[in-house]
């Protein structure tokens, strides 16, 4: 008897995808026969609006171009700046922005330990995650004045001096959130139920990951420890000890093992900076006057490890004050088209949220 | 008499159904660390659901769908006496015995299955689909469970059920069938990790996905009335019922905090996980339960 | 009028004293339920979607108020347009708004549903919701802290119990040729079905 084959859109609409965008499946019972991604949903344009604009204004937008972890752009662009226009940063800024990055990749595992316990419904996991992660955001609006969007990172250095006792109560937080990190294991890492579910599913393995350009926990998850903070060094991360976890297995358990063993790296990295910052030392560099502050005829790469994988910024001046062009390279795209699609055929419809948290999937920055 | 015990049966099974709704909302939300509603949010819901100005329909066979749930329901709280004793609260429990039941628990489903399939939604198909599956394996730990008693006690009947449990009760009796029981009555109620029928990140809400307005609502009335029955049933079956309403709930709502509670620390099993699991475990514990005997 | 907090709470009584007065009292009954349930669309369109889950978790506890996060437009009261809309959103959400069932409220939340907020020069993202969809309450900031979306809940829980013809779902019915006609503007020929046509062989 032939079987009937029907299609359905998972998303946009959808409380199981990872944003705005829609994952197109053709099923037969529940096993997925085909799938294919569609974004599109979320473009704003970033590279074209980032054309007409100077430097102090498109700093503005770009942390909006990732909402559930924005640093690594603002990074990214000032890393991009200051090596286009020749800028050396403070010691103690360095410190401050490796701080920042740091809390923002602490952030973005809470929140993705929300999305991954959501999508097996461990709601509880969920809520006390996302509470946790709050007490960061907290962190942040006393140092930037900012919840989500913070527009710290500037060419040159950070814009606003720590407040009084930030370090103190970033320690304080620290200690809590490793508490809470052993509560976690109990209840989601460590949960029979969550280990059936997770373990076998939504495989990635072989040399050929390395070939296709995946990054983040999807390498790490099956045994290559790559990590852009130790192969290619920005800021201090050179002078900091951390370690990169990594698992064979290459399933969705391996990779959410992967982000558990990360947040404890983020919290020792933490632990380092407090230690070490200089406790003067200016944070910011004399820039031109903003209308002066113009880039060189040169084009520039720049990729920082964000919580889910290379982020990467490709940009070019051309000796006036706009930027002539800005490329982003996040690791969703890659993730979400080459690697979901194969991935989701053979699988069950329930395990489509799964596989998608797992790979950290973010639609904003794979349209921009 | 009889149809004024009827109505008394029905109000307190659909007063307490909501305020258990609530109840779980507000546990859950205490687990979770924060307040929760009010106790009387569900009951608030499904108000304003009968009142909202729209329902979408696609033609009678969806209005009859959520009816025939209703019904199935109702008949489940009037065939199952509240107390072990006295005149009063007993429903039509002297005219039906547990078989009745256990055959009437199959309706609801049914009727959702006719409904849903008229809506020709297939997120609702396959919640509907994934729902008689799991209703396959659930009922052959609880049937297991559900005999045992009945050979224990030498009938079917209600009353003696409860009588034979008057010095100790079937729980501490026969314990290997109450563990049997109760993996399968939380998959009833819908908890984790059994909870694959309306499973949110999957099929959205399931067979309830193109239920609206009051459709919705009297969806909503049936599963707290239905699932305080399926309380009803647990309590009668092994806790040696009631003796006064008091007691009733008392029993209820520790057996309602125990399902809640273990529900939310639980991931969801995938269909054919849960199927897996509920004819592994409970059914084998059933077996061995019977075979004690 | 007078600045100052007593000021303050004396106007908002005298206005509950005036729906009151207006309405019976099943009205005001049905008005109070559908005030304290509020089911809301599980639909991301933005970056604001982000600030939801801190309103939905333990934090923030948004379900004290009765508001409620549901899968399917056909259950929900409530559509949160999170932030900026893309056309190709939009039509997802025109479609979204238009299964939904009566009576239902939409909350604008960040500036770029006001007037395009971050994007207003953005080739791919509409400036002003309102031409399209009729917004019952916007909640401006980029982004809206989870207390102002509470904010907004409250003041739409106000709107909702004053029970006014102003509501967003009578001006839809009403205006549907001017929200028909910017939307055919804005999609051109890739047009979707009319209001009407969506419950074709259906009885209402």
């Amino acid at each position: 008897m032939e079987r009937k084959v029907i299609t359905i859109y998972h998303g946009p609409q959808h409380p199981g995808i990872t944003g705005n965008m829609s994952v197109e499946l053709d099923l037969m019972g529940e096993t997925i026969t085909r799938a294919r991604t569609h974004v599109g949903y979320l473009h704003r344009g970033f590279e074209k609006l980032i054309e007409r604009r100077t430097i102090i204004q498109a700093f503005t937008i770009v942390c909006r171009i990732c909402v559930p972890e924005p640093d690594p752009n603002e990074a990214n662009f000032a890393l991009a700046v200051e090596r286009l226009a020749g800028i050396e940063v403070s010691e103690r800024a360095s410190y401050i922005r490796v701080m920042v990055l740091e809390m923002a990749r602490l952030g973005a595992q809470l929140l993705w330990m929300a999305g991954q316990s959501g999508s097996v419904g461990l709601g509880t996991v969920g809520q006390w995650s996302i509470y946790d992660r709050d007490l960061i955001l907290d962190l942040f609006e006393q140092l930037t004045g900012g919840r989500v969007y913070h527009m710290y990172i500037y060419p040159g250095g950070v814009r606003r001096e720590l407040p009084d006792g930030f370090l103190e109560r970033l320690s304080a937080l620290l200690d809590y959130l490793q508490k809470r990190l052993d509560a976690y294991d109990r209840l989601f890492f460590d949960n029979a139920s969550f280990q059936k579910r997770a373990i076998g599913v939504g495989v990635v393995r072989g040399e050929e990951v390395l070939r296709r350009g995946f990054s983040g926990q999807v390498l790490r998850g099956c045994g290559f420890a790559r990590d852009l903070r130790r192969d290619n060094p920005y800021l201090l991360y050179d002078q900091l000890e951390f370690d990169i976890p990594t698992q064979s297995a290459g399933d969705v358990y391996a990779r959410a093992l992967v982000r558990r063993a990360e947040m404890r790296e983020s919290i020792r990295i933490l632990r380092q900076v407090i230690a070490q910052m200089p406790e003067e030392g200016a944070i910011m560099q004399k820039l031109p006057k903003h209308r002066k502050f113009t880039l060189p005829k040169e084009d520039t790469y720049v990729a920082v490890e964000s919580a889910r994988g290379e982020f990467g910024y490709y940009m070019a001046g051309d000796g006036s004050e706009m930027i002539r062009r800005m490329q982003v390279k996040g690791p969703s795209l890659i993730h979400a088209f080459s690697l979901l699609e194969p991935l989701l055929v053979g699988e069950e419809l329930s395990n489509v949220a799964l596989i998608m948290n797992s790979l950290g999937i973010c639609p904003p920055e794979i349209e921009r | 008499m009889l149809l004024l015990d009827l109505l008394l049966m029905l109000l307190i099974a659909y007063g307490f159904g909501f305020l258990y709704y609530g109840l779980y909302r507000n546990l859950s939300a205490r687990v979770h660390g924060r307040f929760g509603p009010s106790l009387a949010q569900s009951f608030s819901d499904s108000i304003k659901l009968f009142v909202k100005e729209e329902s979408t329909t696609f033609g009678w066979m969806f209005y009859l769908g959520p009816v025939i749930m209703a019904s199935g329901a109702v008949l489940n709280v009037l065939f199952i006496p509240f107390l072990n004793q006295g005149e009063s609260l007993q429903g039509l429990s002297s005219y039906g015995n547990l078989i009745v039941v256990l055959y009437l628990m199959v309706l609801g489903p049914l009727g959702n299955a006719l409904g849903v399939g008229s809506s020709g939604n297939p997120f609702g198909v396959m919640g509907v689909t994934r729902g008689l599956t799991r209703l396959l394996a659930l009922e052959l730990p609880f049937y297991l469970a559900a005999i045992g008693v009945m050979i224990d006690a030498g009938s079917a009947d209600f009353g003696i059920i409860m009588q034979a449990q008057s010095t100790q009760s079937n729980m501490f009796a026969h314990p290997l069938l109450f563990a049997a029981a109760f993996i399968s009555f939380l998959g009833f109620m819908g908890k984790s990790p059994f909870d694959v029928v309306g499973a949110p990140q999957e099929v959205y809400s399931g067979p309830a996905t193109e239920f609206s307005g009051k459709f919705l609502a009297l969806l909503m009335s049936q599963s707290a009335m239905f699932s305080f029955a399926k309380l009803l049933l647990m309590v009668n079956l092994f806790w040696g019922g009631a003796d006064h309403l008091g007691e009733l709930v008392a029993k209820t709502f520790v057996l309602f905090v125990a399902a809640t509670f273990i529900g939310s620390v639980y991931a969801r099993f995938s269909t054919v996980q849960s199927v897996e699991f509920l004819i592994r475990i409970p059914t084998l514990l059933g077996i061995v339960g019977l075979a004690l005997l | 009028m007078d600045e100052g907090f007593i000021p303050y709470q004396q106007s908002l009584e005298d206005e509950e004293q005036s729906i009151k007065s207006t309405q019976s009292v099943i009205e005001q009954a049905i008005a109070w339920f559908r005030a304290h349930s509020m089911f809301v669309l599980a639909y991301g369109t933005g970056c604001g979607a982000i600030e939801m889950p801190p309103t939905f978790t333990s934090r923030y506890d948004i379900e004290r108020l009765g508001v409620v996060g549901v899968a399917t437009p056909r259950q929900a009261d409530i559509l949160i347009v999170s932030g900026y809309c893309s056309p190709k959103t939009l039509k997802r959400v025109i479609r979204s708004y238009e299964q939904m069932s009566e009576p239902k409220y939409i909350i604008g939340l960040g500036s770029c549903t006001i007037n395009g907020g971050m994007y207003w020069d953005s080739y791919n993202t509409i400036k002003k919701l309102d031409d399209f969809l009729p917004v019952d309450m916007y909640v401006n900031g980029c982004m809206p802290r989870p207390e102002a979306l509470i904010e907004g809940f409250v003041k739409l829980q106000e709107k909702i119990r004053a029970n006014s013809s102003e509501a967003g779902y009578i001006q839809y019915r009403t205006r549907y040729a001017h929200y028909r006609a910017n939307q055919e503007r804005l999609f051109g020929t890739q047009v979707q079905p009319r209001y009407e046509e969506n419950f074709a062989g259906m009885n209402l």
